[in-house]
């Protein structure tokens, strides 16, 4: 049956769907980013802990480097490299989401705040969506190794690292908003 | 149940032995993960009150259930073993069984769609049903407490619109019919589309189930702060929704990519059929506004459970009516367009006439797509000051000029035409009626001094009634008599079937006409008791909503039994140009019965020529 549109229309089809879905994502980033104005301004709460956050960050930004140096791999056919690439990133997302864990156990941000609801809203849907993500960084470097991605099919690799990136933009915005502006 | 697996196995050469139906084992996971979910939550926060069931163990339960009840219809066989890297060990029943598990095909996705769609709208219209009762006598009779009715109403309207308007025609006839249509053979994501549908029936269940944990009453809005203060069954109105548009979210999704992408040779953008400009219209507006709304019952239901303040009078009460209607004006507009695209497919099929202005009729599918967006704010003209009113009542009366487009192309088609006065075509002529009182009514209730004064009353519930019921449910029938030779090889009785249509026309009228009448007398919204001098129209209002339930049910069992065993229907009997009439009635699995090629457009009457071919052991085409 698949034999009826080639592969390369088969493939922009699932490209441009999830791009869209990933656009489709963005809207309620927007929206929670337009509430945080509405509800609280640029204020930065002075009890956020500075060094925790910008740990989040940089390990949120490590992985996705990783994630991407993975990819680059799988392009010139080095399967076992995305397969570690990618479990190191979805292990630097765990360890972000550690971090989240324990900033959140601590409770330095008081939940009953104007800002503390912001930032546990915003923390716990960009982690959502890490979570998410680190799951999909998993199952498909079990997936990359059983049908054997190669440089020329590895579409599966594409769509998990699309999804890491985009969470780890998303996650970059939170962090920017939370702590800075 | 052994013989569910007969078919043989699509990609792994033991297929999975399943010992009950997937539905079955979907529930008895669900209750698995639900429990699992339930005590666990209970056991990191058990200071809420209740020592089995708390307000957020209810909602990690339900999430527990979800993923049980998609991994039991089979996801765990077709999508999560394939994530892995493992064979799928999934195989479809090539019988009956198929409707009742996870299907790749995008024609049982549709039926699985259509009925239960159907189901959902058996119970809102029961529900109505019990409404318009209470209605009947000025004081409390049927319910026992407000909180009942209230809570009727609510369930009335979130079904309404979560499990029919926004799923009859798009996820349902929209799955069957758009490939068809396009000359494909299979949708883009129909793996992801399959799960999709079984979001539908659990979001509708928690739906209905949600009294059980207390009487809400905010209606299908969820208006704060009133939600915040509501019992436990206002949890289960959010997740019921985020499931209901998830699925909707999937099937935009997948229709959209598979109306870009899998189109056939020769089907380029100026032959696209308008039934499907309708569907990507609506799939591009369900992409933006269902995750909107989905987001804002995150932050709805986190307030609820925290307890947290963004909307009430600590936070914004209006954040949340802006955020509500910036979904909910659009959420209309995705109900109503596939309806609006469809008089335009039919009418010219049963005139036998050249579609009047095919262009215009598209232009306004898009620009009302693209002004639902700029309209919201006409649901809170009570909350805001005259200026801010006045550009949301003009863009509200701009609306109805692309809208218009529609209406004049349809008019125009069927100026001086010889229209066949069928089942379907009496169907579309009524729905053109309805929906031009209920466009009507709102332009006028987009002027702020009317908008004022019947703010809250029956007057608006006449009106959206007149555009969703009577354009998109009155559409919705049309199309099911008009496709149903298509859909099942037979024909249903004409007689029979205009009989039905002229009897929901006059139910249909003498309910909502009427309405508009009480509403204007002083008639409120949300309320069970009401003053004794309203009780005569109101009983009228009442006996012409039964009369029209029944007509309803009068058109299932009519379509149900022409389905079964109505006597057989010509290849074509309507003599239609869309490519959908080329494939056998029905559809076999692969749809036709070899490459379509398409060589001029639908709409054309004035000559006999053949708008495609099917070219037979084509290799593949581009």
């Amino acid at each position: 049956m698949a034999s009826t549109y080639p592969k390369d229309r088969e493939m922009a089809a699932y490209r441009w769907g999830f791009r869209i879905f990933l656009v489709s994502q963005c809207v309620p980033f927007v929206l929670i980013f337009s509430d945080w104005y509405m509800f609280n301004g640029d204020y930065v709460s002075p009890w956020v802990n500075h060094w925790l956050g910008a740990g989040e960050a940089l390990f949120d930004i490590a992985s996705g480097w990783v994630a991407w140096r993975a990819l680059l791999s799988i392009r010139r056919g080095k399967l076992m490299d995305m397969v570690q690439g990618f479990r190191r990133a979805a292990v630097l997302g765990t360890v972000q989401l550690i971090l989240l864990a324990y900033q959140w156990g601590t409770r330095f941000v008081f939940p009953g705040t104007r800002y503390g609801e912001v930032y546990y809203t915003l923390t716990g849907v960009s982690g959502f969506y890490e979570l998410v993500g680190v799951f999909i960084m998993v199952a498909i470097s079990f997936r990359a190794v059983r049908v054997a991605f190669t440089a020329e099919y590895h579409w599966d690799a594409d769509a998990a690292v699309y999804f890491w990136i985009f969470q780890l933009v998303a996650g970059l915005l939170v962090y920017l908003l939370l702590y800075w502006i | 149940m052994r013989d569910m697996t007969q078919a043989e196995p699509r990609n792994d050469p033991q297929p999975k032995i399943l010992h009950m139906a997937p539905i079955w084992r979907g529930f008895i996971w669900a209750a698995a993960g639900f429990i699992i979910g339930d005590l666990l939550t209970v056991a990191v926060d058990p200071f809420r009150g209740n020592p089995l069931v708390t307000e957020p163990s209810a909602v990690v339960g339900w999430v527990g259930a979800l993923v049980g009840w998609l991994l039991g219809i089979g996801g765990y066989e077709e999508v999560v073993l394939p994530l892995f890297g493992f064979p799928s060990t999934w195989v479809e029943p090539k019988n009956w069984r198929r409707y009742f598990g996870l299907s790749t095909s995008h024609k049982v996705i549709g039926i699985q769609y259509l009925f239960s769609s159907s189901s959902i709208f058996l119970v809102a219209g029961l529900d109505a049903m019990a409404i318009r009762y209470e209605l009947m006598q000025p004081s409390l009779h049927f319910f026992t407490y407000s909180g009942q009715y209230l809570a009727a109403v609510g369930v009335h309207g979130s079904l309404m619109m979560f499990g029919v308007g926004t799923v009859a025609m798009i996820s349902g006839l929209g799955n069957y019919f758009v490939p068809l249509m396009i000359g494909a053979k299979r949708t883009v994501f129909s793996r992801l589309s399959g799960l999709g549908h079984w979001l539908l029936p659990f979001g509708a269940l928690t739906l209905i189930a949600s009294p059980l944990l207390g009487y809400w009453d905010t209606g299908w809005r969820g208006y704060e702060p009133l939600a915040m203060q509501d019992p436990g069954g206002m949890v289960y109105y959010y997740l019921g929704i985020f499931a209901m548009t998830l699925s909707t979210i999937l099937t935009s999704l997948n229709l959209a990519a598979t109306i870009i992408f899998y189109r056939t040779r020769g089907m380029t953008w100026a032959r696209i059929p308008l039934f499907v400009w309708g569907i990507l219209t609506v799939s591009l507006l369900n992409l933006i506004w269902q995750p909107e709304i989905e987001m804002t019952f995150v932050m709805a239901l986190l307030s609820k459970l925290v307890p947290w303040n963004f909307f009430d009078a600590l936070g914004s009460v209006e954040t949340y009516l802006s955020m509500f209607w910036l979904f909910g004006h659009p959420e209309v507009y995705i109900i109503v367009l596939p309806a609006i695209a469809m008089w335009n497919e039919m009418i010219p099929v049963m005139a036998q006439k050249n579609l009047f202005a095919r262009d215009w009729a598209i232009i306004g599918l898009i620009f009302v797509m693209m002004l639902s967006g700029l309209v919201w704010a006409h649901h809170m003209f009570t909350n805001m000051r005259n200026s801010e009113m006045f550009p949301f009542a003009f863009f509200t009366e701009m609306i109805s000029i692309p809208t218009g487009f529609s209406f004049m192309a349809a008019i125009g088609t069927l100026w001086k035409a010889r229209l066949r006065l069928t089942t379907p075509s009496l169907l579309i002529l009524m729905s053109l009626f309805n929906f031009l009182i209920g466009g009507l009514t709102g332009v006028y209730l987009a002027d702020p001094p009317v908008n004022l004064q019947v703010h809250d009353t029956f007057f608006v519930i006449a009106h959206f009634h007149y555009t969703i019921i009577g354009g998109m449910i009155f559409t919705w029938i049309a199309s099911m008599y008009y496709w149903l030779p298509k859909l099942s090889g037979r024909m249903y009785n004409e007689t029979w079937g205009m009989i039905l249509a002229v009897w929901i026309f006059i139910g249909f009228n003498g309910t909502f006409s009427q309405m508009f009448l009480v509403g204007l007398e002083g008639m409120n919204r949300w309320v069970p008791a009401y003053p004794p001098y309203l009780k005569a129209l109101n009983y009228d209002v009442s006996l012409f909503a039964f009369f029209l339930g029944a007509g309803f049910v009068g058109h299932a069992i009519h379509i149900i039994w022409a389905w079964r065993k109505g006597p057989s229907a010509p290849e074509n009997p309507w003599h239609a140009k869309t490519l959908e009439w080329l494939a056998s009635s029905p559809p076999s699995e692969e749809n036709f019965p070899g490459e379509v090629e398409v060589v001029r457009g639908f709409y054309r009457y004035d000559h006999d020529k053949p708008s495609a071919y099917i070219v037979k052991d084509q290799p593949e085409s581009n």
